[in-house]
């Protein structure tokens, strides 16, 4: 063990030693960020993004290509066909023997931080095509940020695509949102022409010091880089996030009166999706994607008392069900992996490039199971597993 | 309250502030003993759960105060027996029947170092090794010292009584060594412990059958070999922060671990690991055994090999002591059977090799260094039956199927040998590096870096493992 100096302290010490201890911090600190920010560099701003439309926030500009990166995943590639949508397919008129399904939501639908090749869009088109008699085309209006009611505003836009079907994916986080939704009420007439207006950046008040900190700590590629290491063990991950207060407590029935309003605005979200979609006479479906926390408890970590990951997905199916929308519930194909908690980010919390594709396998065999409907000429589900749940 | 833990550095930090008010003997020993019930307060609020815990002291008080010095030898006899017969049955061994348990629930905190030192009291005291009568103050001090009475160091009274009465010095060098020596020790629990046991719990939950047969072996050797690293840091560590608390109130704590895996054999391993244990057992069962041996055996042929049991039956006792399950009672017959067969062979080897060609042989570098790998293995090995059941034991076996199980062994027996040679290397090469004749790594300067660097990591991972993990993170709208 290390002995105490002998020697006395002198008054040089009593400068040269503080001084000695802030160097030291000032070198971990800075030695540390320039550490992360060279070897898990982040790129999390699209370059595509155009902030045109008052309703929606932005719109990704046609034909335009960008490069992204979340600091725990590789670099990937935004292509943006003529519509602005995260699509290889052209948005023309769908060509005759194809069909054609539209993708709505926020950042999981539109494959945020993931390759194309391994978005939940492709994965679906692709396991489509291959159940189909026919080549099966997604269009993905999706993008993060598409949250609320701006899905009422994409699922008119999807609409003028002529869709065999429209999928809208959902989290818990995107149902949090609900409460924060200011937009204006969303008339036929918006839907028809929807304003497309320069939209200018909103100005941040001032900000304390405590909050600049925390802002810095939040943004540091280092916290990240610790985090990531500190979250791979479920057992210190799942009390961190209940650590999250009412931001959890979607696990905990019966909901809170916050939740509880949350599920009866997205319910009024979903009625006018819905509606929109039966006037078109296309099948509407909408998709749960769990939380990382939920999947995280199913890989033997202890549950914390009184959580009950089936109660939300649940309550969703009983929404849907009431609107008379196609119900798929994705924690159940996730929760059977051997490595569920592989399957996101674990600091980000999105869904990795291992993740997306099952759930885009999971939501084909889904659809390819609807009888009557518009795939129920579609090979079922190719793997041996349980039935597809679908009401 | 948790050792080490924020709460509890604040409830010693106020403690050493009232500890140190006045110089006057009376007035310390009263701050001691407030905070001494204090902290064994913080563990129970049913008073009766008390119970039985005051009622062993009490017993071990009286018992020494009627038998010291010699006196009445029949009824120290006795009296050992009967304390050695209370501790078993009140920590509920599963040899004992049940039935004559005490029904309700009480307090056991610490109560295996309460009773090494009250044991060591009554037969010091009897042997007249204690000069003067224990006073009722200085022994609930002793016993229950807030410092040592949850996982020790164990101390001899005898050097507790000496701090009593001869105040040691606390000037600045004491005082940055004790807050050097906390920040180490929370270190080694709140960093290095966390994430290896983050590590091997991993491993634990990725072990399955349908792993191929390199991800098996290599989960198999991360699981055993990485339990005897974390339980270094961690209770080495909790030793370092008590050691640090405790010289705040004058009090010097004997060391538990001197650089444990850098021992070539189980023998010399023992005597750096859980070291107030092992000289407490040492003491007061190798010792007396080995005097009664030699008194009794005189064949020239079994004398050398009196030592091997005697061995045998105190490491034993070590590894029995630790639980009261039959996973312990497995755990003491391996600790005892290694430290046993390690004797065996050095008496074998010597006689053999004669002692010169021995020594030479256990100098030799290679030797060394294959020496310590395979200590390490077999302490890794032996730690199965410390932190897992039956169960357990049965499931990891029955998923690494008997090759992985032999190739895992191999695998921690080649790393282990070669890591800890490169440690060992790397030790030398530091300590080599000199400055103002002394090694530049002790110096003042080099150690207030350091420190600091501990200081910042430690802080670091106490905030993320205390702020509430981040939502879906989005950046960019």
């Amino acid at each position: 063990m290390t002995e105490a100096p002998t020697n006395p302290v002198t008054w040089r010490d009593a400068w040269l030693l503080p001084l000695i201890s802030f160097a030291t911090v000032l070198v971990m600190l800075i030695g540390a960020e320039v550490a992360a920010q060279i070897f898990w560099p982040e790129q999390k701003d699209n370059s595509c993004a155009v902030h045109d439309d008052t309703l929606l926030g932005f719109h990704n500009r046609p034909h335009c290509v960008s490069r992204m990166k979340a600091a725990e995943g590789p670099w990937y590639t935004n292509i943006y066909n003529e519509c602005g949508y995260r699509s290889m397919a052209s948005c023309a008129p769908v060509p005759p023997g194809v069909r054609r399904i539209a993708l709505i939501g926020a950042s999981i639908s539109g494959g945020h931080l993931v390759e194309y090749e391994h978005t939940i869009a492709t994965s679906l088109g692709q396991s489509l095509t291959a159940m189909c008699p026919v080549p099966v085309q997604i269009q993905n209006l999706a993008a993060s940020g598409y949250t609320g009611r701006k899905n009422i505003l994409r699922m008119a836009e999807a609409l003028r695509l002529h869709p065999q079907a429209v999928i809208f994916v959902q989290t818990p986080v995107d149902i949090e949102s609900q409460l924060d939704d200011t937009l204006p009420p969303i008339t036929d007439a918006i839907l028809a022409a929807p304003p497309r207006v320069a939209v200018r950046p909103r100005k941040i008040g001032k900000v304390g010091l405590m909050q600049q900190a925390s802002g810095i700590v939040r943004e540091s590629s280092a916290v990240v880089v610790a985090q990531h290491f500190i979250f791979s063990d479920p057992s210190v991950y799942i009390p961190l996030f209940m650590a999250n207060g009412d931001k959890a407590a979607f696990l905990k029935p019966p909901f809170t009166p916050l939740w509880q309003a949350r599920l009866a605005r997205f319910e009024e979200l979903i009625a006018a999706l819905a509606d929109q979609a039966h006037r078109a006479n296309v099948p509407f479906v909408l998709v749960f994607v769990p939380h990382q926390a939920e999947i995280a408890m199913e890989t033997g970590a202890t549950r914390p008392p009184g959580v009950d990951p089936l109660a939300f997905p649940k309550a969703l199916e009983a929404i849907a069900i009431r609107h008379g929308a196609v119900f798929v519930d994705a924690s159940e194909i996730l929760r059977r992996q051997p490595d569920p908690a592989s399957l996101y980010y674990r600091v980000d919390g999105h869904p990795s490039g291992k993740g997306q594709p099952m759930i885009g396998r999971s939501l084909a065999e889904h659809i390819a199971s609807l009888r009557p409907g518009p795939f129920s000429d579609c090979r079922g589900p190719a793997t041996s597993g349980p039935p597809p749940k679908a009401s | 309250m948790s050792v080490p833990s924020l709460l509890f550095l604040i409830f010693a930090l106020v403690g050493a502030v009232f500890f140190n008010l006045s110089a006057a003997g009376p007035w310390r020993q009263a701050v001691l003993l407030v905070v001494n019930i204090a902290f064994l307060a913080s563990f129970a609020h049913d008073p009766v759960a008390y119970v039985p815990f005051l009622g062993f002291l009490a017993f071990g008080f009286l018992a020494q105060g009627a038998t010291r010095e010699g006196a009445r030898p029949r009824l120290f006899l006795a009296l050992v027996v009967l304390m050695v017969a209370a501790f078993v049955w009140l920590k509920r061994y599963s040899f004992v029947p049940k039935e004559i348990f005490l029904a309700f629930p009480y307090l056991l905190i610490g109560f295996s170092y309460v009773f090494f030192r009250v044991l060591h009291l009554l037969i010091d005291s009897h042997q007249g090794a204690i000069e003067r009568k224990v006073g009722l103050v200085s022994y609930l001090n002793y016993t229950l010292n807030f410092t040592t009475l949850i996982s020790g160091p164990i101390q001899r009274y005898q050097d507790f009584h000496k701090m009593e009465t001869q105040r040691l010095p606390l000037g600045l060098v004491e005082i940055g060594t004790a807050l050097e020596r906390i920040v180490i020790g929370y270190f080694k629990v709140a960093v290095v412990s966390l994430l290896l046991s983050m590590v091997r719990r991993q491993a634990l939950q990725h072990l399955g059958t349908d792993l191929s047969i390199a991800d098996r072996v290599i989960g198999g050797a991360l699981i055993a070999a990485v339990y005897p690293v974390y339980l270094y840091f961690n209770f080495s560590g909790y030793t370092d922060v008590v050691i640090g608390v405790a010289r705040f109130f004058r009090i010097e704590l004997p060391e538990n671990f001197n650089r444990p895996f850098s021992s070539e054999n189980a023998i010399i391993f023992w005597g750096r690991w859980h070291m107030t244990l092992s000289g407490w057992l040492r003491t007061y069962v190798y010792n007396p055994l080995m005097l009664e041996g030699m008194s009794r055996i005189t064949a020239p042929g079994l004398v050398r090999y009196i030592s091997v049991f005697c061995l045998f039956l105190t490491f034993f006792l070590v590894g029995v002591w630790h639980g009261q399950t039959t996973e312990f009672l497995v755990f003491g017959l391996l600790t005892g059977g290694g430290v046993a067969t390690n004797q065996l062979y050095q008496v074998t080897m010597q006689s053999m090799l004669k002692p010169k060609g021995y020594r030479t042989l256990a100098a030799n570098g290679v030797y060394k260094a294959l020496a310590r790998g395979l200590n390490f293995t077999w302490f890794a090995f032996t730690q199965l039956w410390f932190w897992s059941t039956w169960t357990q034991i049965a499931d990891i076996a029955h998923t690494m199927g008997p090759l992985a199980l032999g190739l895992s062994a191999l695998a921690i027996y080649g790393v282990a040998t070669l890591v800890l040679a490169a440690l060992a290397m790397s030790r030398s090469a530091i300590l080599a590096l000199t400055w103002s004749g002394a090694p530049a790594v002790r110096s003042r300067h080099v150690r207030a870096a350091q420190l600091t660097a501990l200081v910042v990591i430690t802080a670091g991972v106490t905030l993320l493992l205390n702020a509430p993990a981040p939502d879906i993170v989005y950046k960019a709208f």
